[in-house]
């Protein structure tokens, strides 16, 4: 018995153990991932803005979001370039419920990254604003335990935990033979110098710009892309020096030579980066240097690009060499060491400015040298066509001006930048002036004619009589019914309230047999509508005399025919154009259909354009706008004046009042009034 | 015992013979007179074509289609047109501006008439092969008749012939009718004629003839053989709800082609002179409202406001 209770004790020791330090490290853990977020979570904000974009030949605006993580205590924000980039508000909302607006400091697209500064002028909470640290991303490994924070589907924030899958993640095709290029949405290329820290923490839309973090509480990554259970972070050591930047004037400046690399495995060697292209008149094209040579060094430090994942470290060497350096290049050429003399060029940005012409309905873009090499231009002359708004002036003009024409001159005055532009189109007077562009290699001369606007989307409908009744055919069984067999006609259903049908005496259960002199046969379905057809052949504003049956006895009513209630006809009408929407009065019709009574006042909300003010902040069709920013709105005159007073006051937040169905509801609107024009 | 050989075989085949020669001299006689008539019948078309292809235009449409919740979608459109007055009132079909009619002829059913607003924003007409372009604009609808009416600005010195709706024939079951159309630019808008029949007669929810195969032309008139107008042809919707029926475009498409029955929506009759040109009498009304109304609140200029500088460069030259 001794000898048997030994051994079972031992096993029961040793798994008692296991089970204690188990649940340890289980504790352990738990431990670490609640410092860790103690850490960070207070410097999390929930990022809401508003974007621009340009489709269709107009600029377009689009609510949005993302995540962002606070890096100072003065209220820097470190977030993502698609989250904060091209915006025209932005707002962050702190873990404790308080709303700051933000600035941006800068932006850089190349590592899609963006540096906000929240105005802390207008914090109510005194306590000192809390903020996240940078550890050093060089330091992670795979296997690592990493925390990715953020405001996933624009929820509030949340943390989910996962491992570091890789440290060096790029992308390449799917033969492995290139690396792709990063795009975002607007079409810019990113990620020239980043070597993504993989991770499995899951991350969905809105996570974009927040920090991923380390169990000792240091944002390690920024998170940035995601999707099948992985999640790419841009490393905290990037983020770093933008920020360094973005603190010491906020410009990103970089050095370029203008070429590209291969790692030079494909061609069995151990060092150098194989030169796979070179850009004419860069500093590599200076040197001379052609594809096929294999650069060994830059200043006597090595240039190792065996693979993929290092060719990120060599943009990032070459990018941090100062413009206006004179630097040496050893390479290879026909296999003989060469050596050459290089001046470091600025890098310039991928792509221009973009902005809108609501004169002539067209969005352009400034050429860059990169974006002129892209699209095969011959210069960087001109301004670039992104989109021409249909039935605009460069839509109609004669050839008509597309997407991918570049205006080089209006009216004979050159256009080399959005703002020579702009004044060359605000300069012309007469009705039609010439535009010099170029479209592939031709130079085209286009007949541009301003004309007056011909939109008229008011209802032409020639008018009809009508009579304010719903009816029902008197088939046999309903006359059965009604103990009226044999009558055949019109059995009144509804009388609207208001109208000559109802002036005159007419009652729902009324029995209509005759109009005039014309005796109604009506008894079957498809009878249904000539009772309809009857009013309509008859004259406006005449009296008509009607033969009913009315609780089984014969009566006789006058009554006066009205012209069909057509809201859009006869209704007043108003179109916003900075906000882009459009209303209309309340009609008859609109009281007989919603139930109103005569006194609901107010204007029927009819259009709100896509990607304009009002859209995006809300307001929609059948929206009756009962008052702006506390000026009542009656009818159509009224919300002209109420417009008039905003345009003139220019608050920052435009306050409208709607009745939507059977509820109220406030729409705000925060204009970017300086963008807006003053001619109303 | 014997065989009974008739006639002798000479004769039986020249006898053969005599028949094959009468036969021959029938049909030569029957073609020999039949060919006036098809003369007849080309000559009259040629002059049914003659007379009435100037009043048959080309009308250039830029349509904007709002669904009122942004999505706005602008669309340019060439569809024909005829002259109805010589101050230039010209008729088209409604079709295009009416997303009811459109989501009909789809099968879909009528659909809330609400639902997106299909306007012009700009409007031109072209005579035959002429390359000037009048620009118009819209002045009336008839949703009942899906016919509208643009009238154009300023006609000059030009001198157009309308198409007389007033008198009008009245047509039977089996009767030839005559369409006149035009190709669109790609072929100089070459003008061409379509033959049809009368296939029936409908009483609701207008009175109107129905034609048989597929006659091109919404919104342009309908010809007798004579040349006399007998309508318009175009689409009319029955306003009859058939529970029974099932809406659909698969179902819809079936009872359309192959029962051939009203399933509730849509179909193209040729409404008569009669009520066409009880129509066009309103609309002439109302292009004169809409004429004054453009008058007292004459369209914004759309463009810049900026004065003309001292001196101005001639265009094509840099600055």
């Amino acid at each position: 018995m001794k000898r048997l209770c030994s051994p079972f004790c031992c096993v029961c020791f040793v798994w008692l153990a296991c089970v204690a330090t188990a649940q340890n490290g289980a504790d352990s853990l738990r431990q670490d991932i609640e410092n860790a977020r103690k850490s960070v979570y207070p410097a999390l904000v929930n990022i809401a803005v508003i974007t621009r974009f340009y489709q269709a030949g107009r600029a377009q605006r689009a609510p949005s979001g993302g995540s962002g993580v606070i890096v100072s205590k003065d209220g820097y924000v470190l977030t993502n370039y698609h989250v904060a980039g091209n915006t025209t508000h932005i707002s962050c909302t702190l873990p404790d419920g308080e709303t700051l607006e933000a600035s941006v400091v800068t932006h850089d697209i190349l590592t899609d990254l963006s540096v906000l500064k929240l105005n802390l002028e207008k914090r109510k909470d005194t306590t000192p604003l809390p903020f996240a640290k940078l550890g050093d991303s060089d330091a992670l490994k795979v296997g690592d335990y990493v925390l990715a924070m953020g405001n996933p589907m624009m929820l509030a924030s949340s943390m989910t935990l996962g491992i570091v899958s890789n440290t060096k993640r790029v992308f390449t095709d799917f033969n492995g033979t290139e690396m792709e290029d990063v795009q975002l949405d607007g079409g810019e290329k990113t990620g020239l110098f980043t070597r993504w820290i993989q991770h499995d923490a899951l991350i969905l839309p809105g996570n974009s710009g927040g920090p991923l973090v380390n169990l000792k509480g240091e944002v390690i990554g920024i998170n940035e892309l995601g999707g099948n259970g992985m999640g790419f972070a841009i490393p905290s050591n990037i983020a770093s020096y933008i920020l360094n930047q973005a603190l010491n004037g906020g410009v990103i400046k970089r050095g370029w030579l203008g070429l590209t690399v291969l790692p030079v495995k494909k061609i069995q060697k151990e060092d150098g980066a194989l030169v796979a292209s070179v850009w004419p008149d860069s500093p590599a094209a200076k040197a001379k240097l052609v594809p096929g040579d294999i650069l060994l060094s830059i200043d006597d430090t090595p240039v190792n690009v065996r693979f993929f994942e290092e060719a990120p470290l060599f943009y990032q060497m070459v990018a941090l060499l100062p413009v206006g350096k004179t630097v040496t290049l050893k390479y290879l050429h026909a296999g003989k060491t060469q050596s050459a003399q290089a001046v470091i060029a600025p890098m310039e940005k991928q792509e221009g400015e973009e902005d809108e012409d609501r004169t002539v309905g067209v969005t352009l873009q400034e050429i860059t040298t990169p974006f002129a090499r892209e699209e095969e231009l011959p210069d960087k002359e001109g301004v670039y066509v992104t989109g021409v708004r249909p039935s605009y002036p460069f839509n109609n003009a004669v050839p008509p001006i597309v997407a991918g024409d570049v205006i080089l001159a209006v009216g004979g005055t050159k256009t080399s930048d959005l703002k020579s532009f702009h004044k060359a189109i605000a300069a012309q007077t007469q009705e039609s002036f010439v535009v010099t562009l170029r479209r592939d290699d031709e130079q085209i001369l286009s007949v541009v004619k301003i004309v007056p606007e011909k939109a008229d989307p008011d209802s032409k409908e020639l008018p009809k009589a009508w009579l304010g009744i719903k009816t029902q055919v008197m088939s046999p069984e309903v006359a059965q019914a009604m103990k009226l067999p044999g009558v055949k006609g019109f059995r009144v259903t509804q009388v609207y309230p208001y109208t000559e049908a109802a002036k005159a005496g007419l009652k729902s259960g009324d029995v209509i047999t005759m109009i005039n002199k014309d005796k109604l046969t009506a008894y079957r379905q498809q009878d249904s509508e000539d009772l309809k057809q009857l009013i309509e052949d008859l004259p406006i504003g005449e009296k008509e005399t009607l033969t009913l049956v009315r609780d089984g006895k014969p009566l006789t009513l006058t009554v006066v025919t009205e012209k069909a209630p057509d809201a859009t006809d006869l209704a007043k009408k108003a179109k916003q154009k900075e906000f882009e929407f459009a209303v209309r009065g309340i009609m008859p019709i609109d009281r007989m259909e919603h139930q109103w009574t005569i006194n609901q006042k107010g204007v029927i909300v009819t259009e709100t354009t896509m990607g304009g003010w009002a859209a995006v902040s809300g307001l929609e069709v059948d929206d009756v706008i009962l008052s702006i920013n506390g000026v009542r709105v009656d009818d159509v005159p009224s919300f002209d004046a109420a417009i008039k007073t905003l345009f003139q006051q220019k608050p920052p937040i435009v306050q409208i009042f709607v009745k939507r169905g059977p509820i109220t509801h406030f729409i705000f609107i925060e204009p970017e009034w300086a963008k807006i024009s003053e001619d109303q | 015992m014997g065989k009974n050989i008739g006639r002798p075989v000479i004769i039986r085949k020249g006898i053969v013979l005599m028949k094959l020669w009468r036969l021959l001299f029938c049909a030569t006689l029957l073609i020999v007179l039949s060919r006036p008539l098809l003369a007849d019948d080309a000559a009259q078309l040629q002059s049914l074509m003659d007379k009435t292809s100037p009043s048959i235009v080309t009308v250039k449409l830029v349509m904007k289609a709002s669904t009122g919740q942004g999505g706005d979608r602008e669309n340019k459109v060439d569809m024909p047109g005829v002259v109805v007055d010589k101050d230039g009132l010209v008729m088209i079909s409604n079709m295009m501006f009416s997303f009811s009619r459109l989501s009909s002829m789809l099968g879909r059913g009528s659909g809330d008439t609400n639902e997106m607003k299909i306007y012009p924003t700009d409007v031109k007409i072209l005579f035959a092969q002429d390359d000037k372009e009048y620009p118009a604009y819209l002045v009336a609808t008839d949703s009942k008749l899906d016919l509208a009416f643009v009238k154009i600005e300023s006609l000059g010195d030009k001198k157009i012939t309308p198409i007389d709706f007033s008198g009008g024939a009245t047509g039977s079951v089996g009767e030839q009718i005559v369409s006149i159309n035009r190709l669109h630019k790609g072929f100089d808008y070459a003008p061409y004629f379509q033959l049809s029949r009368i296939s029936g007669l409908v009483s609701k929810p207008k009175k109107a003839y129905l034609t048989e195969g597929g006659v091109e032309g919404l919104g342009l008139p309908i010809f007798t053989m004579a040349g006399d107008p007998l309508g318009v042809l175009t689409t009319l919707e029955s306003g009859v709800k058939d529970e029974e029926l099932v809406q659909g475009i698969t179902f819809h498409a079936f009872l359309h082609q192959y029962v051939g029955g009203s399933s509730g929506v849509l179909h193209t009759f040729i409404v008569p002179c009669q009520t066409v040109y009880g129509v066009i009498g309103q609309a002439k009304i109302k292009a004169a409202e809409v004429a004054a109304d453009r008058a007292k609140n004459p369209p914004k200029k759309a463009g810049t406001n900026a004065k003309p500088p001292a001196s101005t460069k001639p265009p094509g030259t840099f600055k």
